[in-house]
């Protein structure tokens, strides 16, 4: 067990390497070449003594070497390498400009950077990777597209919630720019709010976790808008089944600020606009990012923000009921629903010196959910109308207002340390008003809680082969008058067996603070995110990995994971069907509290990202399992998506300068479902009949799998213009895989149409048969 | 070329071979098991006993023919049940503070239920009755103690129209309403309950209406049942709030028959006769 008093002597102790003297330190940015844009966890290593550096979330590195005469390369996905060799005399400030190779159907050349930033349950995909795999509607959708990693599962089909390691879609923390994305999900799910034009890069921590990240339980996904192109003006525009999007980018002056614009927005809620009727369905949906970057001699200022939304509304006017040319009831029905995000990030990093580095953040996010339903029923009789009259108003926001801070340390080649603080306030208010006839409901929750963090990370090389990153995170949260205070230490090593064979170690204890209500395994706009209390306590979670990462021949990686979860504290709706919104003054009464989560697994990933032929398999065996003392009577049952079998073949290939193909294979065991196992008679009668409902989750859909293929045809034009056809056909052999099932009886006749006997049997319904797409884009 | 060519000729190929039938669900089956229901009073015993069957089958037979059903009192037989076409009975002044258990044997197995205790009998405190002006309604309003410990409730409200018929007992009754709880939000207080009962009857004679006439009596059940009852009946509530959602959020339908289904409880009940 986790003894705080031996983490700080083993702290003091790696702290000595701190006073050695006669080092000299280089230090400075990788960036793209094309855009001046910062590339994030660039590996730049010496080849002769292989000692090996990760740049940080702004492209910074440092390193100390006691060598007079150094060599220095510096190697990201997507670029070409770049060797400088060096002659110090003194600390130097060096960057590295990296040429990308994307832009050029060539080759790309082997690099060593594969096995050197191999990290225990990390993975980093460019974001033109993630746009490439087949969407269900040609919406490239780039947090969908992590499910072809080992580990992530999507939970049902058409909906982008992640389900990671087997923890649930609310475990997750998406981060936008450093701020937290609480719904990422447009038209209820069935794809992401993240506009893949104006992303730079997605990091997935599903294992490992650094003391910096905290507050959810199962993964981190820091997604990272892009800078903005200070050297000129680019940008594209596109054209999809569901929406339009155009992005620019470009400097204010050049080599000193830039800009990012993008937007996309559906093209249902425009068309309408125009022709408004009594009787009409409209749903608009949209998303705005905006960043601008201004250089300072010592370091950079962001200004980030992204804003979207999804409106639907429905208005129905009909005679319900009539009698000749009388109309006896008329029905006015009108339902509308929004939600969507807004978050605003101002980041400030500077370097104090070539050994320290200093970044401020504030920033604010905020999802928002409202709905408002009226039903009004007019019945004319012969002398006056009878009105009746429902309505509802509905409006859920979870809003945060957060600060940060760190300092990275680099005192000599051995130690690189990171110190940190955040604060967060947060407001969650949800608010129902119902009204049939003249009685009125109200039903609401206003909270405001506050988390204070602090962290330290040590990052020390304790020889050629070995490294260690060990952490110490303290978090306080307040709520109710009640604090909560957590000491999570966190921990990762990694031991380089040989040039191209490393294997890691590593543990985390994490706490998270807020659980969302959901009745779904959708994700829905109308779940709430409701705060720990004194009553209901934050989730908690250990997690231990372990893995072996080969590389051969500089091409092909294998990676091989192995993790064991432990959650304590989870929620689970007692009765699924309530409705959340109409009890939440009440809502701890309506859930089970206390819930444990067993989740183990292996995971096999063998990944290609060179040469024309590029793509990775992925397969996860795992058992994730649940325990309530008030579900399944007490006894341990297997999670809703407790899929022990994942597997999934990604494929991309050049097939000409022109064509390229890119596929998508999916092989997942059925999801867990509660089948009836008989029939029950009711008492005092035989006719009358009660399904028998048994073990939880003991049976399952039938195994779900599916291809999507995907072609893009380019035409280079002049410059850096290209056009681009992008064709996607989803679920290319129409699989009809299980959404849901349901009973269904049907008689059985004779040549004479005799009735014999009837058949009842359980059908299964699938959301969607093949889906043919085509999109456009242009690029400037 | 050639390449294209072929990549396409696979796909062509793979979409041809497409699915477009729905898949089968098959639905796990134990094979028939045994069902006893039995509500053990102090000093009637009453139970009726199924077996299961296939959710998938059309033809609903239920039945079986047992060899024996039996009550044990502190695991000892105490008496067998009468037959009479399903409806066992049982005529036994039991002991309150033992505990009792159901055996019931067939051909092919032998299920028997836990232990069940008898609850503490809960007395109707007060009672209050208000008419309307054409005394066609009455409000009843009654209270009963509640315990500290763990209790479940049901009680039932009925309602009586006295008229003299030839071979029939002079009183025939029609259920008005009835009500089982927990007392979990309400423990250790005195629980107080209102309702307004509709006193007309509608009067049949040779199965045409007749007329309206008024109750001239009411009577109040107030049955304390062992947990098991309770359970079983709201894990079967439960359910309901879910049809037409299978699979989704369905709970255990509950029991405490080893090795079959159905429920045992025990109950003890206060009558109050309320006469116009």
């Amino acid at each position: 067990m986790f003894k705080p008093k031996s983490l700080l002597l083993f702290l003091a102790c790696s702290l000595s390497p701190l006073f050695l003297k006669g080092q000299y330190t280089i230090s400075g940015f990788v960036k793209a070449k094309e855009s001046k844009e910062a590339l994030i966890n660039a590996v730049v290593f010496n080849p002769l003594t292989f000692q090996n550096v990760l740049t940080n979330e702004y492209g910074y590195f440092s390193m100390t070497t006691k060598d007079k005469k150094i060599k220095l390369t510096a190697s990201y996905v997507g670029y070409e390498d770049l060797t400088r060799v060096l002659q110090l005399e003194k600390d130097t400030v060096i960057d590295f400009f990296l040429t990308t190779t994307m832009l050029e159907e060539v080759e790309v050349i082997a690099k060593k950077s594969g096995i050197l930033n191999n990290q225990l349950g990390r993975v980093s995909l460019p974001v033109e990777t993630l746009a490439k795999v087949p969407s269900v509607v040609g919406e490239p959708d780039v947090l969908r597209s992590l499910s072809i990693l080992p580990g992530v599962s999507l939970g049902r089909e058409g909906n982008s919630a992640l389900f990671v390691r087997g923890g649930t879609p609310d475990q997750n923390l998406i981060l936008l720019d450093d701020v937290p994305v609480y719904n990422a999900a447009h038209l209820g799910g069935f794809f992401s709010v993240f506009n893949p034009d104006a992303l730079n890069k997605i990091d997935l921590i599903k294992g490992g976790f650094p003391a910096r990240y905290g507050g959810r339980l199962s993964s981190i996904i820091d997604v990272r808008m892009k800078e903005g192109n200070q050297e000129e003006l680019r940008g594209n525009f596109g054209l999809g089944v569901i929406t339009s999007s155009l992005m620019l980018e470009g400097p204010f002056k050049k080599e000193k600020s830039g800009f990012l614009l993008a937007a996309r927005s559906s093209y249902l809620g425009i068309i309408n606009l125009f022709r408004k009727k009594e009787n009409y369905f409209d749903y608009w949906l949209y998303d705005i990012n905006a960043k601008t970057n201004f250089s300072t001699p010592k370091g950079k200022l962001f200004f980030s923000f992204y804003t979207g939304n999804d409106y639907g509304i429905e208005t129905s006017d009909t005679p319900s009921s009539i009698s000749g040319n009388m109309i006896l009831e008329r029905l006015k029905v009108r339902d509308k629903i929004n939600w969507g995000n807004t978050t605003f990030t101002s980041r400030y990093f500077t370097s104090l010196s070539a050994k320290s580095f200093l970044s401020v953040l504030a920033g604010y996010t905020q999802y928002r959910y409202s709905t408002r339903f009226e039903l009004e029923q007019q019945k004319y009789g012969e002398l006056d109308t009878l009105v009746q009259y429902e309505a509802s108003l509905q409006t859920s926001t979870i809003s945060d207002f957060i600060f940060k801070s760190h300092i990275d340390f680099i005192p000599n080649e051995k130690q690189q340390f990171r110190l940190g603080a955040s604060f967060i306030s947060r407001l969650f208010d949800v608010e129902s008003d119902t009204q049939n006839e003249a009685v009125i409901n109200n039903s609401s929750f206003l909270e405001r809680n506050h988390e204070v963090t602090g962290y330290i990370e040590d990052f020390i090389r304790w020889n050629k082969s070995f490294t260690t990153n060990i952490g110490l995170r303290w978090n306080g949260y307040l709520t109710e008058g009640k604090s909560f205070y957590s000491l999570q230490p966190r921990f990762s090593s990694k031991y380089q067996i040989s040039e191209h064979i490393s294997m890691q170690l590593a543990y985390a204890y994490m706490q998270q603070n807020i659980h969302l209500l959901t009745n779904s395994g959708f994700s829905f706009p109308s779940d709430i995110w409701i705060p720990a209390t004194k009553n209901v306590a934050p989730s908690r979670s250990n997690q231990f990995d372990a893995g072996f990462f080969i590389d051969i021949k500089n091409t092909f990686q294998i990676s091989l994971e192995g993790f064991y979860k432990r959650q304590s504290h989870l929620i689970a709706f007692k009765n699924s069907h309530a409705d959340i919104l109409e009890n939440v003054d009440q809502w701890e009464s309506l859930i089970e509290k206390n819930g444990k989560g067993t989740i183990r697994g292996i995971e096999l990933m063998l990944r290609k990202s060179t040469g024309k032929w590029q793509g990775l398999i992925a397969y996860t065996l795992s058992k994730n399992e649940r325990k309530f003392e008030n579900i399944n009577f007490g006894k341990t049952y297997l999670f809703d998506y407790h899929r022990p079998h994942d597997f999934n073949i990604s494929v991309f290939r050049s097939l000409n300068h022109k064509w390229s193909l890119s596929a998508n294979w999916i092989y997942q065991t059925g999801r867990r479902v509660t089948f009836p196992v008989g029939l029950l008679p009711d008492t005092g009668t035989n006719s009358g009949t009660t399904l028998i409902f048994a073990e939880k989750n003991n049976g399952k859909f039938p195994n779900y799998h599916r291809l999507d293929v995907g072609f893009t045809y380019k035409n280079k034009k002049k410059g850096e213009r290209q056009s681009q056809w992008i064709f996607n056909i989803y679920n290319l052999y129409n699989r009809r895989n299980t959404s849901y099932f349901y009973f269904d009886s049907s008689a059985v006749f004779d040549e004479q149409q005799n009735y014999l006997y009837s058949i009842r049997k359980a059908n299964s319904t699938s959301l969607f048969s093949i889906i043919p797409s085509l999109s456009y884009k242009y690029k400037f | 070329m050639r390449k294209f060519k072929t990549i396409l000729l696979f796909l062509l190929i793979l979409s041809s071979c497409a699915q477009e039938k729905s898949l089968e669900i098959s639905l796990p089956y134990n094979g028939d098991e045994l069902v006893l229901y039995a509500f053990i009073g102090d000093s009637v015993q009453h139970a009726e006993v199924y077996k299961t069957q296939e959710v998938v089958e059309t033809e609903i037979d239920f039945s079986i023919n047992p060899l024996q059903l039996a009550l044990y009192e502190n695991q000892v037989l105490a008496t067998l049940f009468d037959d009479n076409q399903n409806n066992f009975i049982s005529n036994t002044i039991l002991d309150t503070l033992s505990s009792f258990q159901i055996q019931l044997v067939t051909n092919e197995s032998t299920v028997i239920s836990k232990s069940v205790f008898f609850p503490e009998k809960i007395q109707i405190k007060t009672y209050q009755i208000q008419f309307n002006a054409d005394s066609s309604k009455v409000l009843l309003n009654f209270s009963f103690d509640d315990k500290p410990e763990a209790h479940f409730y049901h009680f039932q409200i009925d309602k009586y129209y006295q008229e003299e018929i030839e071979n029939r007992e002079n009183k025939w009754f029609y259920e008005n309403f009835r009500y089982a709880f927990s007392d979990e939000n309400f423990n250790g207080q005195t629980f107080s309950y209102e309702e307004e009962i509709d006193l007309e009857f509608i009067k049949y004679t040779n199965g045409n209406i007749e007329g309206i006439e008024n109750a001239d009596a009411i009577s109040i059940t107030l049955y304390s049942l062992s947990e098991g009852i309770y359970q079983f009946y709201e894990s079967i509530r439960q359910n309901s709030n879910t049809l037409g959602e299978l699979g989704e959020s369905n709970k255990p339908i509950w029991t405490n028959v080893n090795d079959g289904h159905g429920v045992v409880g025990t109950y003890r009940k206060d009558f109050l006769f309320i006469d116009f």
